[in-house]
């Protein structure tokens, strides 16, 4: 691998004096190892877009941040840290986010699996596979004005359909307080389990068929085929469909945004939405960057967890 | 399988296929519907009434006139193309780079700056676009089309060099190296073996980063602003306090899914492989 720097590590000690300076700066970068050119565009744009960023918002944290002209930020040390720990609607926010992603995430596992299981080795089952996974590529933007439209009180269909069935006849679900949440939770539902579907789909080619039947033929009722056999192949997907389901249900609030914009009476003002209206719609950039901290280091450590969980997954191989 | 449990396995598909599909069809039948049609509803109880406005109705192409007609549309959708492909352009290069001598060389210290890149992949969006908001409104840079496609970099670039060195794993050392015997050098060899063999995996790469930089919002809302206004905000400007143009919205937003669907099944078989970033092989 070292081969070009070996062959060019000769001339250089054989270089006349005269062109020191030259010979140092060639001696810099022929003995630089390949790779560092190699990831030098990447890396230097990543931090500057990133880390960078990331040690400005620490920065902020600590200063009142004053957008004006001819204004400069003034330091007041832990006050926004301290305003943060005092307010209630904080504690709400993780409240309501943790009920947010938690549904979601017992919903779409527990359909998941059960559609995969459904569609593996059905005959018919790839193009049923294709239709079901449109929904993901759908922009969540979309996504939010269709079911804002679908359950709109006066023309929507969900409406209509909800109140011939008699099941809700109140307006619109996305605004009533004691629905709005679990209505984004269904959006996020219909645009994400397939993604579950996929992953779980694959996973199950991995389960070998022979020990399945071969246990049907031992006399194993379905159930226990399921648990002796395929959840334990099964396993590793349900995982990593876990995980990464996780992670974005954190991380993504546009369909809240177009949808209830964090209403009705705040029912759905989880973290994100709600340093969303802290930054850039009070414009409180400082208390914006203190909840912003705290919620990136949460998704950083729950990203640690999950990187570490995948890669070992994975089987660790050179990575680890 | 037993018979009950076979009617009840196509009844739970049948179920989950109309979960699915029917907000589809409701959208494609809106926006093929001249404005007053749209909001007009069978009464209760009508399910006949029901069939026939999603699937016989008088089809009219006036919000796709309406929403073409006016030129902000269009250039919101030029925005959109332009933002994801120059972020696709800088991501892409880039990341096959690094993702290269990520594979291929003992880097010390490789551990971390891997956990680097997928936790900047990980971080919620509105925490990472405070700070960028404050440096590009010093530098200048908000409300442009360069600060919007550099903010659309941060997602795809780590996205981009962890996709792309999975693919290269899976390409075994001893080809280049016989390249090398050959008298190539590392850009040779990489363009002449690697490169060709990982293709499908590139364009695979591609049309992820860009299903991700063309569905995004809210990087477009605040730091794309009036200056660099994409699609998705575009559609969602429809949606004003006083008035809701659902048709042109639902027009609006077809035109903009079609081309991600299209291109999104077909690269179906990579597709678990790129939404998991590799952990799962299609």
């Amino acid at each position: 691998m070292s081969d070009q720097s070996q062959s060019a590590a000769q001339p250089i000690l054989a270089a006349p004096p005269a062109s020191r300076s030259l010979s140092l700066y060639r001696r810099v970068v022929e003995n630089t190892p390949w790779y560092v050119w190699w990831l030098a565009p990447a890396v230097i744009i990543l931090a500057g877009i990133t880390l960078f960023p990331f040690f400005w918002m620490i920065y902020m944290s600590f200063m009142k941040v004053r957008l004006a002209p001819g204004l400069s930020d003034l330091f007041v040390g832990w006050d926004n840290w301290a305003r943060m720990f005092d307010d209630p609607s904080i504690y709400q926010g993780w409240w309501l986010q943790f009920q947010y992603v938690g549904v979601s995430m017992v919903l779409q596992m527990g359909l998941g699996l059960g559609l995969a299981l459904m569609l593996n080795q059905t005959k018919g089952g790839s193009v049923l596979v294709m239709i079901f996974m449109i929904p993901m590529m759908v922009a969540p933007v979309v996504v939010g004005h269709l079911f804002n439209l679908l359950l709109n009180s006066s023309y929507g269909l969900y409406a209509w359909i909800l109140n011939t069935l008699g099941i809700y006849s109140k307006g619109s679900l996305l605004s009533n307080p004691d629905t709005a949440l679990w209505t984004i939770v269904a959006m996020d539902t219909w645009e994400w389990t397939p993604l579950i579907i996929l992953i779980l789909l694959a996973g199950l080619k991995s389960v070998p068929q022979d020990t399945v039947e071969a246990s049907h033929v031992d006399g194993s009722n379905p159930i226990q085929v399921f648990f002796n056999v395929t959840l334990p192949y099964l396993a590793p997907s349900l995982l990593i469909a876990f995980l990464l389901r996780f992670m974005d249900c954190m991380r993504f609030i546009d369909k809240i945004l177009i949808t209830t914009r964090g209403g009705p009476a705040e029912a759905t003002k989880t973290l994100p939405i709600y340093l969303y209206f802290k930054t850039f719609r009070e414009f409180n950039i400082s208390m914006g960057a203190t909840i912003g901290f705290t919620l990136l280091i949460a998704i950083i450590v729950c990203a640690m967890i999950a990187t570490n969980i995948l890669l070992a997954e994975k089987g660790g191989e050179d990575h680890a | 399988m037993p018979k009950p449990g076979r009617i009840l396995k196509w009844l739970g598909l049948a179920v989950f296929f109309l979960w699915t599909v029917t907000p589809i069809v409701f959208m494609i039948s809106a926006s093929f519907k001249g404005t007053s049609d749209i909001f007009k509803l069978p009464p209760l109880g009508d399910w006949g009434g029901i069939f026939n406005l999603l699937f016989f109705f008088d089809a009219s192409l006036v919000q796709f006139e309406s929403i073409f007609h006016d030129g902000s549309f269009f250039s919101h959708l030029l925005t959109s193309i332009a933002a994801t492909g120059l972020s696709v352009l800088i991501s892409v290069p880039a990341g096959l780079a690094a993702a290269y001598a990520l594979s291929r060389a003992n880097i010390p210290g490789k551990k971390h700056l891997y956990f680097w890149v997928i936790t900047t992949r990980m971080a919620p969006p509105i925490a990472v676009m405070i700070p960028l908001y404050v440096l590009w409104r010093s530098i200048g840079a908000l409300h442009t089309l360069p600060g919007l496609v550099l903010a659309y970099v941060t997602f795809n670039l780590p996205f981009a060099i962890w996709l792309l060195r999975g693919f290269m794993d899976s390409i075994p050392r001893e080809l280049e190296e016989a390249a090398y015997v050959d008298g190539k050098g590392r850009i040779g060899a990489f363009m002449e073996i690697i490169f060709p063999l990982i293709r499908p995996g590139v364009g695979a790469t591609v049309i992820l980063c860009s299903m991700f930089a063309w569905n995004d919002y809210l990087f477009a809302l605040i730091l794309g602003g009036r200056g660099a206004k994409t699609l998705p905000v575009g559609i969602s400007e429809l949606a004003s306090a006083t008035q809701i143009h659902w048709g042109q919205i639902m027009a609006g937003g077809l035109v903009m899914i079609l081309p991600m669907v299209i291109l999104g099944l077909a690269i179906r078989k990579s597709l678990v492989t790129g939404l998991t970033m590799g952990a799962m092989r299609g």
